[in-house]
C-alpha cells in the first residue's frame, strides 16, 4: 500500500518536471512567431522592389532567359523540401513530408525523375532512414533562417538547373542537371492554420505588377495612362545581362521567403504541440494526485481498522482470561 | 532645393528611406551620380561598393553594398542589396579580421576579401 503511494508520488513529480520542460518550449516559441512573423514583414519590400525591376526588365529584354523558358522534354525535376531542424512540433514536418511525397508521385507521373534537396535535419533523416537518396541537404538553421543560407541553397539549385540546359543534346558538360525546380514549404496563413506548398520555382513565371491590366484596368498600378508609354529606361549594363544577374538572385530571394514562413510555421507548430503537452501534463498531474489522495486516506483506513481490530482482540481476550 | 526619395533595402529589412538631394553608387559600367531629375535607369551595382547618399537634411550617409541594383524612377531611387551595412554598424575590427583571414584563391575567400575591403573602405570614407 505504502509502496503504491510512492509510486505515484514518483510518478506526479516526473510529470511535473516535464510540464515545466513543455511550457518553457511553448513560451519559446511564441516569443519566436512574433519575431519571425517580424522577419517576414522585413523581407517584403525587397521582394516588392524585385518584383516591380523585374517587370520593368522583361518588357525591354528577349524573354529567351533558360529560368523562363520551359524545357520540351523535361526528365528530371529537382525537389527542395523545408523541414524543421528539431522535433517536438506536432504535425509540422509529417505535412510537409506528405506533401514532397505526393509532388514526387505526380512527377514521376508526369515522366520526370524527382531528385531530392533537403532542409533541415528532420527532413534528412526521414530520407536516410528510407534509404533515398539525397542529392544535397543543408541543416542547422531551419528556426532562424538568415539569407545567407538561402543564397547558398539557391546557388547549388540554379547551377543544377543550368547544368540541365543541354542534357537533352547530348550532356555537353557532363554534369547531370535537373529541368525543373520545385519547392516544398510550409506556408504561414495565420496563427492557426499553416498548410504546406509545392511550388515552381523554375522555370518560373514572374509576377510581374501590371499583369493586372488586361484582367482589370483600374486595378493597375500607377501607370495606366496609356498615353505615358512605359518607361524608357536607360539599362548599365544592357538589359539582358541585368536580367541574367538577376533572376538568379530572385530566386535566392523567394527561397528566402519561403524559408521565413517555414521558420514562423515551424514555431507556430510547436507552440501548439507544447500548448497541447503542457495540458495534457496538467490533467495527468490531477487524476494522479487524485488516485495518490485515495490511495492514501485508504491506507489511513486500513490503519485504523487494524487498530480498532487489534483492540477488540485485545478486550476480548482479557474478558476471557 | 530638388529632392527624390530614396529607399535602400536589403533583403532582410528596409535599411533606410527618406528624402534625399544625391545618391552616388558604381555601377559594373562606372561610377553614377544621381541628382533628382536623372532619367530613369536599371543598373547593376558593382558586386561590392559603396553607395553614398546625401540626405535632405543630416549628414550623408555612406553604405557598404554588395550583390546591389539600382533602379531610377522619376521622382525614386531604389538601391536593392542581398546585403548591406551602414558604415557605422560596420565592426572594423572584425571587417580586418576578415581580410587578413581571407588570402587564398578560391572563389569564397576572394568574395569574403572583396565584402571586407568594402566595408572598410566604407568605414573609413565615413570617419574622412
Amino acid at each position: 500500500m505504502a509502496a503504491q503511494i510512492r509510486v505515484l508520488r514518483r510518478r506526479i513529480r516526473s510529470t511535473q518536471s516535464i510540464k515545466k520542460i513543455t511550457r518553457a518550449m511553448e513560451l519559446i516559441a511564441t516569443s519566436r512567431i512574433a519575431k519571425a512573423r517580424a522577419r517576414v514583414e522585413e523581407a517584403k519590400p525587397y521582394a516588392e522592389q524585385m518584383t516591380a525591376v523585374l517587370t520593368e526588365l522583361a518588357s525591354n529584354s528577349a524573354l529567351d532567359h533558360p529560368l523562363l523558358v520551359e524545357r520540351p522534354n523535361a526528365k528530371r525535376a529537382a525537389v527542395l523540401v523545408v523541414t524543421s531542424d528539431r522535433g517536438q512540433c506536432g504535425g509540422y514536418n509529417a505535412n510537409v513530408l506528405k506533401e514532397a511525397e505526393q509532388l514526387q508521385s505526380l512527377l514521376r507521373e508526369q515522366g520526370k525523375e524527382p531528385v531530392l534537396y533537403v532542409i533541415g535535419r528532420k527532413g534528412v533523416s526521414y530520407y536516410r532512414f528510407r534509404r533515398r537518396p539525397v542529392a544535397a541537404s543543408w541543416t542547422g538553421f531551419s528556426e532562424q533562417p538568415s539569407y545567407e543560407d538561402a543564397a547558398v541553397a539557391a546557388r547549388e539549385l540554379v547551377t543544377a538547373f543550368m547544368a540541365g540546359q543541354d542534357d537533352a543534346e547530348g550532356n555537353a558538360d557532363g554534369v547531370e542537371g535537373v529541368d525543373e525546380l520545385h519547392l516544398v514549404y510550409t506556408q504561414f496563413k495565420n496563427m492557426v492554420t499553416q498548410l504546406p506548398q509545392a511550388r515552381r520555382m523554375a522555370p518560373m513565371e514572374v509576377e510581374y505588377a501590371d499583369e493586372v491590366d488586361t484582367v482589370a484596368g483600374e486595378a493597375e498600378p500607377i501607370r495606366s495612362d496609356p498615353n505615358d508609354v512605359k518607361q524608357l529606361y536607360e539599362f548599365e549594363p544592357s538589359a539582358d545581362v541585368l536580367f541574367d544577374a538577376l533572376l538568379p538572385k530572385y530566386i535566392g530571394a523567394r527561397l528566402f521567403a519561403a524559408l521565413l514562413e517555414s521558420a514562423a510555421s515551424e514555431s507556430a507548430n510547436r507552440q501548439r504541440a507544447m500548448k497541447a503537452a503542457t495540458d495534457n501534463a496538467n490533467e495527468l498531474i490531477r487524476t494522479l494526485t487524485l488516485e495518490a489522495n485515495q490511495a492514501r486516506q485508504a491506507q489511513i483506513t486500513q490503519e485504523i481498522s487494524e487498530i480498532v481490530g487489534g483492540a477488540d482482540a485485545l478486550v476480548t481476550a482479557g474478558s476471557e482470561s | 532645393m530638388a529632392e527624390m526619395t530614396v529607399e535602400l533595402v536589403a533583403v532582410e529589412r528596409r535599411l533606410w528611406s527618406g528624402k534625399a538631394s544625391f545618391v552616388l553608387a558604381r555601377t559594373t559600367e562606372g561610377e553614377l551620380g544621381i541628382m533628382p531629375g536623372h532619367e530613369p535607369t536599371l543598373a547593376q551595382l558593382e558586386e561590392a561598393g559603396v553607395v553614398r547618399i546625401d540626405p535632405v537634411d543630416g549628414p550623408s550617409l555612406t553604405v557598404a553594398v554588395h550583390g546591389g541594383f539600382l533602379s531610377i524612377g522619376p521622382e525614386t531611387v531604389s538601391i536593392l542589396a542581398e546585403f548591406a551595412e551602414q558604415a557605422d554598424e560596420i565592426d572594423v575590427k572584425r571587417a580586418q579580421a576578415a581580410l587578413s583571414r581571407a588570402t587564398g584563391d578560391e572563389p569564397d575567400e576572394v568574395a569574403a576579401r572583396k565584402r571586407a575591403e568594402v566595408r572598410l573602405k566604407a568605414a573609413e570614407s565615413a570617419s574622412a
